[in-house]
C-alpha cells in the first residue's frame, strides 16, 4: 500500500511517501511555515518518486495532539487531496508516530511518548510494538501536568520534553529527543488499512485535547 | 497549470475569515450556479463575541462537506479554479478554509488564487442583475470595518476614509450588549428601532463638522452607555427606553455615514455608491443613502441582503475576475491577519 503522508503537529515541517517499492521522505524544522512549505514539499516528494495521484493508495495525517494551527494544516491539506483525488485517509496519533521514531532507532518496544504542550502540561501516550514495529498496544493520548508524568524506574521516552522539563526527562531510564515525523505517520497507517476512511465515512479531523476556551 | 487570461471559467470559493464557513461556484458564462453556508452565530453567543480558536476548529469540521454539497448542487460542474479568502481576518480561521482550498486546486491541478476578503464586499453587487459601472463611491460597513473607497477598477481602490475607532456594526453590536440585547446584537438594534421614539433622544453625529473622511463610532457607544444608565438610575430602563435609545443611535449612524458618503461623492465627483458590509443591511441607512442619491439624481447599489454579510459568492466573483486576467497564487497558502486593499494590484480586463 503506497500511503502519502504529512505531519506538521510541532515545528517539523514532514512529507512522506512509502510502499513496497518507495520510501522518499522531506522534512524541515520550520515553526509557523508550514502554509508556505507544505504543498512545496507534497509536490516533491511526487517528483522525486516518479509518482502520480493514481500510484497512491491511501493518505495518511499525524492527528495531534500537538500545536492547534498546524493540525489544522495537516487535516485541510489531506481533506483538500483526499477530495481532489478521491482517496480514503488515515488517521496516526503523532505521539504514536514519535513512539515508533524511537522503536526504529532503538529496537525497544515499549515507550512513553511525551510532547511538550506548554502551560505546564505534556501530551503523553504510552506505546508497545512488538519487534518488527507492530503497535500491539498504546493507551488514549492525554494532556497531563508535567510535574505529573512519574514513570517506572525501566520505562524508556520520547519526546520535546527534554528542554522545558529536564527534571522529567530525567525519570525515564532511557530518554530520546524526537518530534514526529511523516515516515512514522505513513509506516503506522500501513499496519491499519481497515482505517482507511473515505471522506463521505470520516472528515479527518485534528485530536486537541484541549478546550478551544479555558 | 496555465489559463488563458479572459477565458471563461468556472471557479469554485472558499470563505472563512472569522465566523462564517461558506462555499459557492461561480461561473463567469453563467453567473452565480450554487452558495451555501454554515453560520458559527450559536457557537460563539454564549462567549458574547468571536472566539477564535472555537472558529478555526469549526472551519476544519465544515467546509470539506460544505464543498461536497455545493458542488452537488450546482450538477458537479467542471471547476477550472479556486479562490479562498487569504484575509484580512483571523488567521486559524483563514489557514482551515486556504488549507483545504489551495490543496484541493492542487490535486486538480487548477490554479488558485487567494482573495482579499474587503475586495469581495467591494465587487459584492457585481453579482446583480443591475451592477454599478466603474468609477463608484463604496461605503463598507461591517462588524470589523467602516470605509469609504474610491473604486476605479477591480484592483483599484483609493481609501479615502476609514473609522479611527470602533467599526460602525461593532458599535451597534456594544449598544445591544450594554441594554442586555445578547450576541450579536446589531440586528436587534435595528429592529427594536422600529418601534423606538425619534423624539425622546439625539444623539451627536461625530466627526461630521470637520474636514476629512474619517469616521468615529466609539463615542456613540459612550453615549448609548449613558443614556441607558441615567435611564436606569431612573427606574426607566425598560423595553420602550431600548428601543428609543435604539432608534436615536441608528438615527446617528445613519446620518454620520450619509453625510460622510455625500461629502465622499462630491469630492470625487462621482454620483455611484456602492453600500456593503453587515451594517448595510439596516433598513434607515439604506432609506437615508437612497434619498441622498435621489436628490442628486445618482444610484446607490446594495448587494441582496445575504450577500451583505460574509458569503462565498462574492469571494468567488472577486476571484473569479483576477483568475480570468491570469493571476494565480504558487503553492503557499499563508494567511493574512492585516492587508490593505490599496496594496492590491490592479486587473485591466473591464
Amino acid at each position: 500500500m503506497n500511503v502519502l503522508a504529512i505531519e506538521t503537529s510541532t515545528a517539523n515541517c514532514a512529507v512522506s511517501l512509502v510502499g513496497e517499492q518507495v520510501c522518499v521522505s522531506l522534512q524541515e524544522y520550520a515553526p509557523q511555515q508550514h502554509a508556505q512549505l507544505i504543498l512545496p514539499m507534497v509536490d516533491q516528494v511526487l517528483s522525486q518518486a516518479g509518482f502520480q495521484a493514481q500510484d497512491i493508495d491511501a493518505l495518511a495525517f499525524g492527528e495531534g495532539p500537538g500545536a492547534f494551527t498546524g493540525l489544522r494544516i495537516a487535516a485541510g491539506v489531506v481533506q483538500g487531496l483526499a477530495l481532489g483525488w478521491d482517496k480514503p485517509v488515515i488517521a496516526v496519533s503523532s505521539l504514536q508516530a514519535m513512539a515508533y521514531q524511537a522503536f526504529e532507532q532503538t529496537g525497544q518496544t515499549h515507550w512513553l511518548a511525551c510532547l511538550d504542550a506548554r502551560m505546564g502540561e505534556v501530551y503523553t501516550q504510552w506505546c508497545e510494538f512488538d519487534t518488527q514495529g507492530q503497535l500491539l498496544n498504546c493507551s488514549t493520548a492525554q494532556l497531563v501536568k508535567a510535574a505529573m508524568i512519574n514513570p517506572a524506574s525501566d520505562c524508556n521516552g520520547v519526546g520535546d520534553i527534554q528542554t522545558s522539563y529536564p527534571a522529567q526527562a530525567a525519570l525515564f531510564s532511557r530518554w530520546l529527543d524526537a518530534v514526529p515525523n511523516a515516515n512514522a505517520i505513513a509506516q503506522l497507517a500501513r499496519q491499519r488499512p481497515a482505517q482507511a476512511y473515505s471522506l463521505g465515512q470520516q472528515i479527518p479531523q485534528p485530536i486537541y485535547l484541549r478546550p478551544s476556551v479555558s | 497549470m496555465i489559463t488563458n487570461p479572459m477565458q471563461p471559467m468556472c471557479v469554485l470559493a472558499i470563505e472563512s475569515s472569522c465566523d462564517e464557513s461558506a462555499v459557492a461556484i461561480y461561473d463567469s458564462r453563467k453567473g452565480l450556479l450554487a452558495h451555501n453556508l454554515f453560520s458559527q452565530v450559536a457557537l460563539h453567543a454564549e462567549y458574547g463575541g468571536v472566539v477564535p480558536e472555537l472558529a478555526s476548529r469549526d472551519h476544519i469540521r465544515k467546509i470539506t462537506p460544505l464543498i461536497t454539497q455545493t458542488l452537488e448542487q450546482a450538477g458537479k460542474p467542471k471547476i477550472d479554479g479556486i479562490a479562498y479568502t487569504a484575509g484580512p481576518g483571523l488567521i486559524g480561521a483563514l489557514l482551515s478554509g486556504g488549507a483545504i482550498a489551495r490543496s484541493l486546486a492542487f490535486a486538480w491541478h487548477i490554479p488558485a488564487i487567494g482573495v482579499h476578503h474587503m475586495e469581495g464586499h467591494l465587487l459584492a453587487p457585481m453579482l446583480e442583475d443591475n451592477p454599478p459601472a466603474f468609477p463608484f463611491i463604496a461605503l463598507l460597513v461591517s462588524g470589523g470595518h467602516s470605509m469609504i473607497i474610491r473604486v476605479d477598477g477591480i484592483g483599484r481602490y483609493k481609501l479615502l476614509g476609514d473609522t479611527l475607532d470602533d467599526a460602525a456594526g461593532e458599535a451597534f453590536d456594544k449598544t445591544a450588549k450594554m441594554m442586555g440585547l445578547g450576541y450579536p446584537g446589531g440586528p436587534m438594534v435595528s429592529k427594536l428601532a422600529l418601534s423606538g421614539d425619534q423624539t425622546r433622544y439625539r444623539f451627536p453625529r461625530p466627526m461630521v463638522d470637520r474636514p476629512g473622511l474619517d469616521m468615529s463610532f466609539s463615542g456613540l457607544k459612550t453615549f448609548s452607555l449613558n443614556t441607558w444608565q441615567k435611564a436606569q438610575a431612573e427606574g426607566d430602563d425598560n423595553d420602550q427606553t431600548r428601543a428609543d435609545i435604539c432608534r436615536a443611535f441608528e438615527l446617528a449612524v445613519a446620518d454620520t455615514l450619509m453625510i460622510k458618503c455625500k461629502r465622499a461623492l462630491d469630492q470625487e465627483g462621482l454620483n455611484r455608491i456602492v453600500v456593503s458590509g453587515g451594517v448595510s443591511a439596516n433598513r434607515e441607512i439604506r432609506a437615508k443613502l437612497d434619498q441622498l442619491m435621489a436628490k442628486r439624481k445618482g444610484q446607490a447599489f446594495y448587494p441582496r441582503l445575504e450577500f451583505c454579510t460574509d458569503n462565498a459568492a462574492m469571494i468567488a466573483y472577486a476571484g473569479a475576475q483576477r483568475l480570468m486576467a491570469g493571476e494565480q497564487n504558487d503553492l503557499n497558502f499563508a494567511a493574512k491577519a492585516r492587508w490593505s486593499l490599496e496594496d492590491l494590484s490592479a486587473i485591466d480586463h473591464h
